[in-house]
């Protein structure tokens, strides 16, 4: 037997889900987080000897297919015609839910209504007469709190369902019979349909606190969702999350962490210390000095996703997307918009692909592209080592690159705007504020290891092999002879990574070494700390007594031949460029068209090494009163972009005239 | 080659042999970033999302069609 779960996004369905199939699907306290149906089995303290199937579809507010989700949910409602539907509905909404519930009920799929969120409505005194909305709509309807501990009313729902297999069910409502391509006729359906169900709340509901009045929370969002200090307080608690992420508790654990790392390392180099060299330096330094490395920020990664999931859970990420809207509407992205680029914080390609939920192409393509300049989780690694080697691990360094990577969305974003000539027009961004609750420490805290269980799972796979080709690379060069010391410029890595070295000069950071580690990083960023670990000895990064980074910019500088600035602009360069493969791959994906991906890489290239540019040259500039070096052929490289960028633009608008042109040849009348 | 060495070679083949082999299957399952917490679901999900619409499209146009 399958049961479908289906309901408005945010109403609790993929907890309940996760509640009757002990699977642990991702939760998160705003709609859209399940984006794709889901199956599992029931457990069987919940079926008994029925073999029952747990289909979890994305929130859907009724059967129009306007987005992916509500499209998924209807198509699987009606093509796979599941044997009973449970529809979860959020009780301390029911007018907007019951919409959805009356859709259902006229599908002839037995239904029962799970209203959920009761534990609120009880603290919040409003109360539903559940036998009456049962009579009304024609259906079970049992009271269902789904993150309680002990589960009698799931059970009951299960119960229910299961004994309604093959029933019949009758509809409480129909809707005409209509042309669905009329689009006022479907309204004027809609609206007869939303009376419907509010005739049977009026009834059923009796509510001690009105919507329409205005409630604390109310007061807070108004503050929140302000445009300008809203994002003033946004700045402020993101710059918290950072400081204590990365200046404050995170590095005094990372700094620990890798000092053991360190101290295992020379153990095991003592070990192997009469074994060959290539042995010695693959072990000691590839594997437990770069992967090492890597797990070194573990600890910087794990405390900002824990105050990340404080956050979504709150309620506070919703706001967000709410504040920034009118931003991006300005600079013609969709308000929708915000979100792939708040999902891009923790990881690009899910980021990417939440850009489907917008529904102009134009809009959608640049969002695809545009997104991945907010920082990933896997770049949090190497914003913390030079945040540590060169600036004492100061907080503002991952402000800025977070700030700024949203300042480059929207300048991304107007130059889009600009060569594709399109003109501002209205779109519309609706997204539902969830209820502020008190975040769940205990969901906090599993999404977190839930993340450096992956980082680990990286770390010791894609980074453990990237690493040991990177220093055999640097061992041997092209004819498998082991280069001597001082000699590394002579090896396979080296000669590589040289040409591109090249490209780098005008940028402060014209090394192999550098340009080696950059290269990798196009596999998994966080190989760009382990390829730094691997050519240029983990022991330059950290201080073995004190068991904590250098942070002494000078012994760090002299190890990479690096400024602070030309620190910076090559930090900037590995933010901005394209993220990895994977994201490329997923924008491939997204843009179905090779004109559009080759734009995407374009951007991103060209961004990553402009930033880097203004930033070693006017950083320089500014701190020894003279420009850095090779700022000419740097220079001509960014007016070449700029000319490209120009020439595309004319290319585009040319095509306007062709496709717009409304007569030729036709004569006006006399 | 004495015994240190040997059991670093052995540790690192076995390590190596482990690490390529999990990044294998998981590509074979059709998980584009290896260590995703998500386990690649994003990709998943929409792949099949895609195909579905698809599936609905086609059914839409042919029940045109017939129409016709």
């Amino acid at each position: 037997m399958r049961i479908a779960f289906a309901g408005n996004p945010n109403s609790g369905k993929t907890t309940m889900f996760n509640a009757l199939t002990g699977m642990s699907e991702r939760v998160g306290n705003w709609a859209g987080v399940t984006v794709g149906k889901k199956e599992g089995p029931l457990k069987e303290e919940f079926r008994g000897s029925v073999d029952v199937t747990a289909v979890d579809l994305p929130g859907a507010y009724s059967m129009s297919p306007f987005t992916p989700e509500e499209s998924i949910t209807s198509e699987f409602v009606r093509e796979e015609h599941p044997d009973a539907i449970v529809n979860i509905v959020d009780a301390t909404n029911l007018s907007r839910s019951l919409f959805f519930t009356t859709q259902l009920l006229e599908l002839g799929v037995p239904v029962v209504v799970a209203l959920n969120k009761s534990d609120i409505n009880e603290k919040e005194g409003t109360r539903i007469d559940v036998a009456k909305l049962s009579t009304k709509l024609n259906c079970p309807v049992i009271e269902t709190v789904s993150t309680g501990s002990r589960h009698d009313d799931l059970k009951a729902v299960i119960d229910k369902a299961i004994s309604l297999n093959g029933a019949n069910q009758k509809a409480p409502y129909l809707q005409a019979d209509i042309d669905l391509k009329d689009k006022a006729a479907v309204d004027r359906e809609d609206r007869k349909r939303f009376e419907f169900v509010n005739g049977i709340v009026k009834d059923v509901e009796v509510r001690e606190v009105l919507s329409s009045e205005t409630q604390q929370s109310d007061k807070v969002d108004s503050v929140l969702t302000n445009p300008v200090i809203g994002i003033v307080i946004f700045a402020a608690v993101m710059y918290c999350v950072f400081w204590i992420s990365q200046a404050w508790a995170g590095p005094g654990i990372a700094d620990w962490l890798v000092g053991w790392i360190e101290t295992f390392q020379e153990w095991v180099a003592g070990q192997l210390e009469n074994s060959p060299a290539i042995v010695s330096a693959l072990i000691a330094d590839g594997i437990v000095g770069g992967v090492g490395a890597v797990v070194g920020f573990l600890p910087l990664v794990m405390i900002m996703y824990f105050l990340l999931a404080l956050l979504e859970d709150c309620g506070y990420m919703a706001r967000v997307s709410a504040v920034m809207d009118p931003i991006f509407k300005r600079v013609g992205l969709s308000g929708k918009a915000i979100i792939p680029i708040i999902i891009g914080t923790g990881c690009g390609i899910p980021a990417i692909m939440a850009c489907r939920t917008i529904r102009d192409e134009r809009e959608r393509r640049a969002s695809a592209m545009l997104t991945t300049f907010i920082p990933c989780g896997a770049k949090i690694p190497v914003i913390a080592l030079f945040a540590g080697a060169f600036f004492a691990g100061a907080g503002w360094v991952s402000t800025v690159a977070y700030f700024l990577g949203i300042v480059l969305i929207f300048l991304g974003a107007l130059l889009i705007k600009t060569v594709t000539g399109y003109k501002y027009r209205k779109s519309f961004f609706i997204i539902e504020l969830p209820k502020w609750k008190v975040p769940s420490l205990k969901r906090a805290f599993f999404s977190m290891m839930e993340r450096a269980k992956a980082y680990i799972i990286k770390a010791a796979t894609i980074i453990l092999v990237c690493n040991c080709v990177v220093q055999i690379m640097q061992t041997f060069n092209w004819h498998f002879q082991e280069v001597e010391e001082g000699m590394e410029n002579t090896s396979i890595l080296a000669s590589i990574a040289s040409p591109f070295a090249l490209l780098l000069i005008p940028l402060g950071f014209g090394t192999w070494q550098l340009a080696a580690a950059a290269v990798t990083g196009f596999i998994a960023k966080e190989n760009v700390v382990g390829t730094l670990a691997v050519v240029y000895g983990l022991t330059n990064f950290i201080d073995v007594d004190e068991l904590e980074m250098t942070g002494d910019g000078n012994v760090v500088a002299a190890t990479m031949g690096l400024t602070s600035v030309a620190a910076l602009a090559y930090l900037f360069f590995n933010l901005y460029t394209p993220p990895c493969f994977a994201a490329i791959g997923a924008m491939n994906s997204e843009m179905k068209s090779r004109s559009w991906l080759w734009a995407a890489i374009g951007l991103q290239m060209s961004t990553g090494y402009t930033v880097a540019f203004l930033v070693y040259q006017f950083g320089t500039l500014i701190t020894e009163g003279h420009l850095g070096t090779a700022f000419v052929p740097g220079l001509i490289a960014i007016v070449v972009i700029a000319l490209v960028i120009a020439a595309i633009s004319k290319k585009v608008r040319a095509h306007f005239d062709e496709q717009y042109r409304l007569h030729e040849d036709v004569k006006a009348a006399a | 080659m004495n015994i240190q060495t040997i059991i670093a070679v052995v540790i690192l083949a076995v390590v190596l042999f482990l690490a390529i082999r999990y990044i294998y299957r998981e590509k074979k399952k059709g998980v584009h970033c290896i260590g995703c917490p998500m386990a690649g679901s994003c990709t998943k999900a929409y792949a099949e999302m895609e195909r579905e619409m698809k599936t609905c499209l086609q059914q839409k146009l042919a029940e045109q069609n017939s129409e016709q």
